[in-house]
């Protein structure tokens, strides 16, 4: 039998043993030695082997500087670029020129330059996939013209462009998760085969001393190669055909008079099915819930006509928006919507002989859209000034 | 002659039982096309208990095959179980490294762990499985947390088309349950004399144990394959990545680091479980009355072992995919069932019957 006190020695032992290497020393970050990224841009570089990596670094702020918004726009970024042929050899060379170490877990965006993505990223963005600090949540962005501008870009709303476009397109997300590319959504996009991933694109624009950034619609891919876009009005029709839009304005306008709707609800069904002659024909029913954001004119309408008649414009207005982003997509050969992929599930069986051959049949597809509006509420008033009563 | 001769309650069992299959549920991504298999394998091991209910599995080879015959079965199976021991070490090791710690040497996850598992084997069946309730009930607790965490990011669609989804998936770098999920389960024969229990309750414990670790991972896969849909397959540890994408508001992110300790809290409950039930069959061959000067010995075979195992990823991937399924069948499923018909054929075990 071991003594009393050794066992208790030995316990003692231990104990300090599992404090000093179970709190894992290795693996501390301290603030003060890293960068913390807050953008990443991709873009293509002169040597065609290679392409320019711009990373967008958050400077921890001292107090006093914080008197006004008068400070340059270079005392809270740091940008650092470099040539080089992947994306680790570029993070390499940065740690390596740099006094403390790039942090990427917090990066918000992944910008390519509307020039790389046309040349395909697949090959860029495996880096993102396989790190252990990166996350599946970043967001993808295509900017148009260069990535690196937007990162650079001084804006009036916010110091951080990185964290500007993630917090614009987080907001936009709640109008509809199509708005919002992750990482994981483009990589299922790509995975799907047939289905053409799109990724938001910004534009940066001068406006005097600053810049701004806008987003200008959604970047239609073909693979990994960017081959076109979707422009706002495109986007908002691929947007409701998706479904799922939780806020959103349906602006039309005709002879008689403009009105503006305000979606509460939108879903869009889809139904896919094998026609007679092999080809597919979609079916989207879209069901949603508008009220009345603003009317002017109609004075010619009387009162009881009126409802009627703005539940047909509106429903007119939404099937337009989605027929027309679709002949886009259509004339792209780019299956945005995933059809190819409702094919699948729905028959699972038909779709091996189809896949191959999906780019044909898509061009061919019918689509039928039908609409279904209700309009519940007219906001604080009922009638627009000016109408009569009968 | 018993070695370890505490009791364990039956709902201790069952609860080891679930830890068990959970444990090996979180580094997995496989389908349930394996579910008869398993089921299959539970119903051989509770008959095998049932018909020796104060034996262990050494007892029962030595009884069956005689004893010399069994002793040399029984040494293969010191070393099957020490093997599976060091196995799931070295996972537990990458896999903290992978998720937790990834510049700290796994030497010292691995060394210290161990110390407090011979801790623990020290004080032998009943402390371990004493465990296994509170972990099971954390691991559950953590589980429904992770789904509720995910909702707003699931999409039933992934489930379409039905039975077209990925086959059988393993994570790269795991082995031990490559060719059979749930054959680990035959480290259940050593405790059974630990286990006074009747017929009957032997099945409804061991069944109990095996649904609910099948529940967890059911749910486990479902999840997973709800929120990342057909990039499943493309991850090594999906429920991390899953994980990972949590995302309410600004606030609740990140919370990745339950996977960790989930991971780290049922992978030692396993390997504790392991490293006893290696200690035991050592000693039972040996015919020690006491396993206790055997703990340091082969806890410090075991670590070492888990370090020389494979020389480098690319030997473990080619042994888990040549060796392995052949000698695990061995172990696991031939052995067991050579077992089970030859003890009919003679009759064994003579005369008692419970």
């Amino acid at each position: 039998m071991i003594p009393r006190r050794f066992r208790l020695l030995a316990v003692f032992l231990l104990s300090l043993l599992l404090m000093i290497f179970l709190s894992g020393c290795w693996d501390e970050h301290e603030l003060h030695t890293l960068f913390i990224v807050t953008g990443v841009a991709l873009d293509e570089s002169d040597d065609p082997e290679k392409m320019d990596i711009t990373v967008q670094i958050a400077k921890s702020q001292s107090k006093s500087s914080r008197s006004g918004d008068t400070e340059p726009q270079e005392n809270y970024i740091i940008l650092l670029k470099n040539k080089s042929g992947t994306m680790m050899e570029g993070l390499m060379e940065f740690n390596r020129d740099s006094s403390r170490t790039l942090m990427l877990n917090h990066n918000q965006v992944l910008l390519f330059g509307s020039s790389l993505a046309k040349q395909g990223i697949k090959d860029h963005i495996d880096l993102f996939m396989r790190d252990q600090d990166s996350r599946m949540e970043v967001l993808m962005i295509v900017v148009d013209g260069r990535g690196e501008e937007a990162l650079a870009a001084k804006l009036s709303q916010d110091r951080i462009s990185g964290m500007f476009i993630s917090r614009v397109i987080r907001t936009m997300s709640s109008v509809s998760s199509y708005y919002q590319v992750r990482m994981l959504d483009f990589v299922s996009r790509l995975l799907e085969e047939t289905t053409s991933p799109v990724v938001p694109i910004v534009t940066v624009t001068k406006k005097g001393k600053m810049e701004e950034i806008k987003i200008t619609g959604m970047a239609v891919f073909k693979g990994d190669k960017m081959i076109d876009r979707l422009s706002n009005d495109e986007t908002l029709g691929y947007i409701w055909a998706m479904g799922d839009v939780k806020h959103c304005n349906v602006v039309t306008s005709t002879e008689v008079g403009k009105a503006v709707f305000q979606i509460i609800k939108l879903d869009c069904k889809r139904d896919v099915k094998i026609r007679q002659d092999g080809g597919i024909g979609v079916k989207l029913s879209v069901n949603t819930t508008l009220s009345v954001g603003e009317i002017s004119g109609f004075s010619e309408t009387t009162s009881e006509e009126l409802m009627p008649y703005l539940v047909k414009i509106a429903q007119e207005e939404i099937k337009r928006k989605i027929m027309n982003s679709f002949e886009t997509a259509r004339r792209l050969n780019a299956d945005i919507y995933g059809f190819g992929t409702s094919v699948y599930r729905k028959y699972p069986k038909e779709w091996k002989s189809m896949k191959d051959s999906w780019d044909e049949i898509f061009s061919d597809i019918e689509l039928n859209v039908q609409v279904k509006a209700h309009i519940p509420v007219t906001g604080q008033i009922t009638q627009p000034l000016g109408i009569k009563e009968e | 002659m018993r070695i370890d001769k505490a009791q364990i309650p039956g709902v201790q069992f069952m609860f080891t039982v679930t830890c068990f299959i959970q444990s090996s549920s979180l580094l997995t991504a496989f389908l349930s096309e394996i579910t008869k298999q398993d089921s299959w394998l539970a119903v051989l091991y509770r008959t095998l208990m049932v018909m020796f209910p104060d034996y262990n599995l050494i007892q029962i080879l030595e009884e069956v095959y005689s004893p010399v015959v069994g002793k040399t079965i029984g040494i293969s199976y010191a070393w099957f179980f020490i093997t599976l021991t060091a196995l799931n070490l070295s996972d537990m090791g990458s896999f903290s490294k992978l998720t937790l710690m990834k510049r700290t040497p796994d030497v010292v996850l691995i060394v210290t762990c161990m110390l407090v598992m011979a801790w623990a084997v020290k004080y032998g069946i009943r402390l371990i499985t004493q465990y296994s309730a509170l972990f099971v009930f954390v691991a559950f607790s953590i589980l429904i947390a992770s789904v509720l965490l995910v909702l707003n990011q699931i999409n039933l669609q992934n489930f379409l088309p039905m039975f077209d989804l990925p086959a059988i998936k393993y994570v790269q770098g795991t082995h031990i349950i490559s060719t059979i999920p749930f054959g680990e389960l035959v480290t259940l024969l050593m405790i059974t004399p630990n286990v006074k229990l009747t017929r009957r309750d032997t099945t409804k414990y061991l069944f109990g144990g095996f649904t609910l670790g099948w529940i967890t991972v059911l749910v486990v896969i479902s999840r997973d394959i709800a929120v990342l849909g057909n990039t499943l397959p493309i991850f090594t540890l999906p429920t991390l990545v899953t994980l990972r994408l949590v995302n309410l508001g600004e606030a609740l992110s990140r919370v990745e680091i339950l996977f960790a300790i989930m991971l780290i809290m049922l992978l030692f409950f396993k390997i504790t479980f392991l490293y006893y039930v290696s200690v035991i069959t050592v000693a039972q061959i040996m015919k020690t009355k006491s396993y206790r000067h055997l703990i340091l010995t082969a806890g410090a075979l075991i670590t070492a072992y888990s370090f020389t195992l494979y020389p480098s990823p690319l030997h473990h991937a080619a042994s888990a995919k040549e060796i392995t399924p052949i000698l695990w069948t061995f172990f696991e499923i031939l052995m067991p069932l050579l077992t089970f018909v030859i003890a009919k054929l003679r009759k064994l075990p003579r005369g008692k019957e419970v």
